[in-house]
């Protein structure tokens, strides 16, 4: 379809939106309602729908479900990107999210720490969310906290470039049984049903979503198997083709809150999931992976538990794996895999690691506001984590059995519980104490000091601490001046990898550590104006990297060095009852110091709107757009800078029968923008030259109702 | 047109009817309409969230009454032939309306069976029930509780509201507090006055905000909050999403306690111990919001604020 005539079609819309007749009658009782207690937000917030933010002093966004809905949001990675300084990049392996706050990139993403109704979901085998991440839907999504900068002295590892925190819906933001269903591009189809009631005093809530894709279709001209057909004189590579991003997923939750324990169980089922451009960056259209993630958590929250004491204890055990579905093809059949072997491999090269993890965590919090101008927050905590059993097939390689190499055209041999898997099993523990003290030191300042100490099984201890001082300069005016550290545990597979021989692992690296100091205005000059300002600075060091060894091996190591420095400025605009508007800018300077050059991949400026409109008579419309600008290549990638890109995207939804039946039609990259993220560098080239695609546009129709 | 139709029996009502079972004999000494036979709770569907305002007052009813409640969700308009089929069917002693629109639907039906009306601000006839705007008492005292220093309250607002300014004036006269009135009967006049006030005002005054009086123009408040920042001046609000933008509290409904007050006067009304034309109750069981920034540039910490629970700090 032309721009052109897109464009008519989007006028067309806005046209009907506006015939649309405003019945004046239909939002009465609302209207009554809202002008009692000043406005639709307040009355969420009153009636427990929705929290307020936590007013810890860091530089933080808090998206709720009415923005969710605003953006159309299919998945949380739609949301993410909305975030000044915030952008989300993609992996080759799988095309899972790299969320790369301010500068700070890597293949794994491991220096963010996602966290879900406050508990983490990192895994010990990358020290990511997972491999086989497949996305997560929103329907269950009650609220994002995004915490900008360093967040170790109270969140401890990972608490890096930036923290995530997704909370889930109570029972009590839900009323009665309500049922959704959205279908559109790639054969997407997602369902999702919730329901919520009481037993005496207990009050439940369940959640149930489900998505089934065939994933997008765009093609990668080239993959390392273009380069290795190049070199062996083969003709294996299946490229040009499309990336393989089919998924199946299932998310379940169920939450109990009884007087003041909140128990809360969830599963996170991916089965079928599409391997992107491939695990080793050739096209696999065929393999496939799957994980079963289960978690559970029981709180215990007393925000009287005595005069001047509050206090919440938290039991949380969280299970994952990463599996596989259909064999792993990591080069193509007619490959050799290498220059130097000549026999090609009939069936392709396979290899099919399985990892499974088991975390267990404990922790008490206690805040006490009994001494005069402070208020205290003191904690401990023991965390368990293992990777219980590792799995590992592979028709390459070393045969255990033998202890010959596997020869081209051999079934797969099963390498587990020898030396030749990839990862062996392994455990870590983790105890830590903190502190924080929030001095209110006369009217209108503040100073917020914390640090928490942190004792680890496999790399020993850490100290990281944080002070902010807070400042109301003006009635409309908030100035905070930050400092913090933090620190990331080295992953498993950074300490433990042993068949790779370019990610050989190291059981002697130490956390990567982070120092930032940022600055934060907060000016509210009209009534329905908020502009933030935030200059930041950090200084990454320690980064661990794969350093080629004189065996054309690559080991970890504690290598990379990185400062950065930037801006991001938001304005959030109601400009009258209907329309509200909200826009960010982030610019960032990031140096990798060891090359001496610019830092890689991440875009050093980006660009949010977005509009909407919201009218009487159910009518809702949004429009926003994302432009993302300036990402350097590596100091030794070869290729000229990846084009920078504009996704347009809208959301028109109208309610029926008083909100009981919503209907929405959403669009993404209406424009149909040719946007890329980077793929990795390579020596000697690139494996995929011309960078990973994204989906072009998407048209989605949905329907929820209230049952 | 739909409706809905729910009738809820919960554990402590079986035992309330049980034990009302019991008493039956003694129930033949009591005058005949003492025994209840339930109630008829009429509200409109609303979207979300404000759903979760009518869902606690009725949870609140639904705690606090003896007898049977049910509950009649009007989804659109004109619903009288349905209305007037579930008051048949279920024959209620009372008819507890949530909000305008019930109130009015059930008011057309003419039906002599009493009505209680709750979640509304003012009714232009006589109806018992509980009002859903903060008694002026009520804010007024917390304003003491937070700020005992006060010595003034200065308040703009038109003479609709010259009843519960005359009782906010001998509440605070009965405390040795002054309440300064300051009328105004367009916006333009009420900016004059708050700027009068804002030039007269000390640190020992306290500027009301009050609710309804249309006269609190976004820019006059932005206006206000400026100079009483700067001069240390308590201001507070009847409109709670004030305190969003830096005023030092308001109140709001605490719904499920209205519920329970509801419940009380339908019980006064079954066993005739309140007149039909009662009148509305003003609210008083609400939750305090406060704003942590402003309070703490005003000297107030929250560890402070005696015997207040804060429900929500912004």
């Amino acid at each position: 379809m032309g721009t052109q005539a897109l464009n008519t079609k989007i006028a067309t819309l806005l046209f009907l939106l506006c015939l649309n007749s405003v019945n004046a009658n239909e939002y009465l009782e609302e209207d009554d309602l809202a002008s009692l207690y000043g406005d639709e937000d307040f009355v969420s917030i009153a009636t427990g729908m929705s929290q307020p933010v936590s007013h810890a002093p860091s530089v933080a966004s808090v998206i709720t479900i009415e923005k969710i809905k605003q953006i159309g949001a299919t998945d949380i990675d739609e949301i993410l990107e909305t975030i000044p300084g915030l952008h989300v990049a993609r992996s080759s392996s799988g095309q899972n999210p790299i969320y790369t706050f301010r500068g700070i990139y890597s293949d794994f993403n491991a220096q963010i720490l996602m966290l879900i109704n406050g508990i983490p979901v990192t895994n010990l085998f990358h020290g990511n969310r997972h491999q086989v991440w497949g996305g997560m839907p929103v329907n269950a999504i009650s609220r994002i906290e995004v915490i900008r900068g360093t967040g170790s002295a109270i969140y401890g590892a990972d608490a890096f470039a930036g923290v995530i925190n997704i909370i889930t819906k109570a029972p009590s933001e839900i009323s009665g049984t309500s049922t959704g269903l959205r279908y559109g591009s790639a054969n997407t189809k997602d369902f999702w049903i919730q329901t919520a009631g009481s037993l005496k005093e207990a009050t439940y809530s369940a959640i149930l979503e489900m998505r089934k894709t065939d994933g997008q279709s765009e093609k990668i001209t080239s993959d390392s198997q273009t380069f290795l057909d190049l070199v062996s004189g083969t003709s294996a590579s299946l490229a040009p083709a499309s990336v393989n991003k089919g998924a199946e997923l299932i998310d379940a939750r169920m939450e109990l809150e009884y007087q003041k324990f909140t128990l809360r169980t969830g599963a996170q089922i991916r089965n079928h999931g599409g391997l992107g451009a491939g695990l080793a960056q050739a096209l696999d259209p065929n393999g496939q992976a799957a994980s079963n993630r289960y978690n559970f958590d029981l709180s215990y929250d007393d925000v009287n538990f005595s005069e001047n004491t509050s206090v919440k204890a938290t039991v949380s055990y969280l299970q994952t794996s990463q599996e596989v579905d259909e064999d792993f093809i990591l080069f193509p059949p007619g490959s050799t895999g290498s220059p130097l072997n000549p026999i090609p491999y009939p069936d392709g090269i396979i290899g099919n690691p399985e990892v499974y993890e088991r975390h267990y965590r404990a922790n008490l919090t206690g805040t006490f506001r009994g001494i005069d101008r402070h208020e205290v927050m003191g904690g401990a905590g023991y965390y368990f984590g293992e990777i219980y059993k590792t799995k590992e097939e592979k028709n390459f390689g070393i045969d255990p059995s033998t202890g010959f190499p596997v020869f081209p055209g051999s079934p797969l041999v099963d390498v587990s519980d020898t030396p030749f898997v990839f990862l062996a099993e392994n455990e870590r523990e983790n105890s830590y104490v903190f502190v924080q003290d929030v001095w209110h030191l006369v009217d209108d300042w503040e100073l917020t000091t914390g640090i928490r100490f942190d004792h680890y099984s496999d790399f020993g201890d850490t100290t990281n601490p944080r002070v902010a001082l807070v400042w109301s300069a003006r009635h409309n005016l908030t100035v905070k001046a930050l400092y913090g550290e933090a620190f990331r545990a080295p992953s498993f597979a950074e300490t433990g990898e042993q068949t790779n021989p370019i990610a050989l692992g190291n059981s002697n690296l130490e956390p990567e550590t982070l120092k930032s100091y940022e600055l934060a205005f907060n000016y509210k000059p009209t009534y329905d104006l908020i502009l933030d300002l935030n200059l930041f600075q950090y200084y990454w060091k320690d980064i661990i990297q794969f350093v080629p060894n004189p065996a054309e091996t690559r080991t970890a190591q504690n290598a990379g060095e990185q400062e950065g420095h930037g801006i991001e400025l938001e304005a959030s605009w109601q400009v009258n009852d209907y329309l509200s508007v909200l826009s960010n800018y982030s610019w960032q300077k990031s140096k990798d110091e060891l090359n001496n050059a610019d830092a890689a991949n991440a875009p050093e400026q980006q660009f949010y709107i977005r509009a909407n409109t919201s009218l009487p008579g159910g009518w809702n419309f949004s429009l926003q757009a994302n432009h993302v600008m300036n990402r350097n290549r590596a100091f030794d990638d070869p290729r000229q800078d990846i084009d920078d890109y504009t996704i347009v995207d809208f959301t028109l939804r109208k309610s029926f029968l008083g909100d009981q039946l919503e209907l929405s039609l959403i669009s993404k990259n209406i424009f149909n923008d040719d946007a890329r993220e980077p793929s990795p560098n390579g020596q000697p080239v690139p494996a995929i030259a011309n960078d990973l695609p994204l989906d072009r546009r998407r048209i989605y129709g949905e329907i929820r109702y209230q049952l | 047109m739909r409706f809905f139709n729910k009738t809820r029996l919960t554990s402590l009502q079986r035992l309330r009817l049980l034990l009302l079972a019991l008493l039956l004999p003694g129930q033949l000494f009591l005058p005949c309409n003492a025994l209840s036979s339930g109630l008829l709770i009429v509200y409109p569907k609303v979207k979300a969230p404000y759903n979760k305002i009518y869902d606690d007052i009725i949870k609140g009813i639904n705690e606090n009454y003896l007898g049977i409640s049910h509950e009649l969700q009007l989804t659109g308009n004109s619903e009288n032939n349905i209305l007037a089929e579930q008051i048949k069917q279920h024959q209620p002693d009372v008819l507890v309306t949530l909000g305008k629109r019930s109130l009015k639907e059930v008011r057309q039906l003419a039906s002599p069976i009493p009505i209680v009306a709750g979640a509304i601000t003012k009714t232009e006839e006589v109806v018992a029930g509980v009002s859903m705007s903060p008694d002026a008492e009520v804010i007024l005292s917390h304003l003491l509780a937070m700020t005992p220093f006060v010595k003034r309250v200065y308040v703009v607002s038109d003479l609709q509201y010259q009843a519960q300014l005359d009782g906010a004036e001998a509440f605070l006269s009965e405390r040795g507090r002054v309440l300064q009135v300051e009328g105004a009967e367009s916006v333009q006049e009420a900016a004059d006055k708050y700027l009068k006030i804002i030039h007269q005002a000390s640190a020992q005054d306290a500027i009301w905000l009050m609710q309804g009086a249309n006269l609190n123009d976004p820019s006059i408040l932005m206006l206000v909050l400026k100079a009483a920042w700067n001069k240390k001046i308590v201001v507070f609000s009847s409109n709670p999403s004030h305190v969003k933008r830096g005023a030092l509290f308001s109140l709001y409904p605490d719904n499920e306690k209205m519920g329970h007050a509801l419940a009380k006067i339908a019980q006064q009304h079954e066993l005739d111990l309140i007149s039909p034309n009662a009148g509305l109750t003003p609210l008083r069981s609400v939750h305090l919001i406060v704003n942590k920034r402003t309070s703490k540039h005003l000297g107030i910490t929250p560890n402070d604020i005696s015997g207040l629970t804060i429900h929500r700090l912004l």
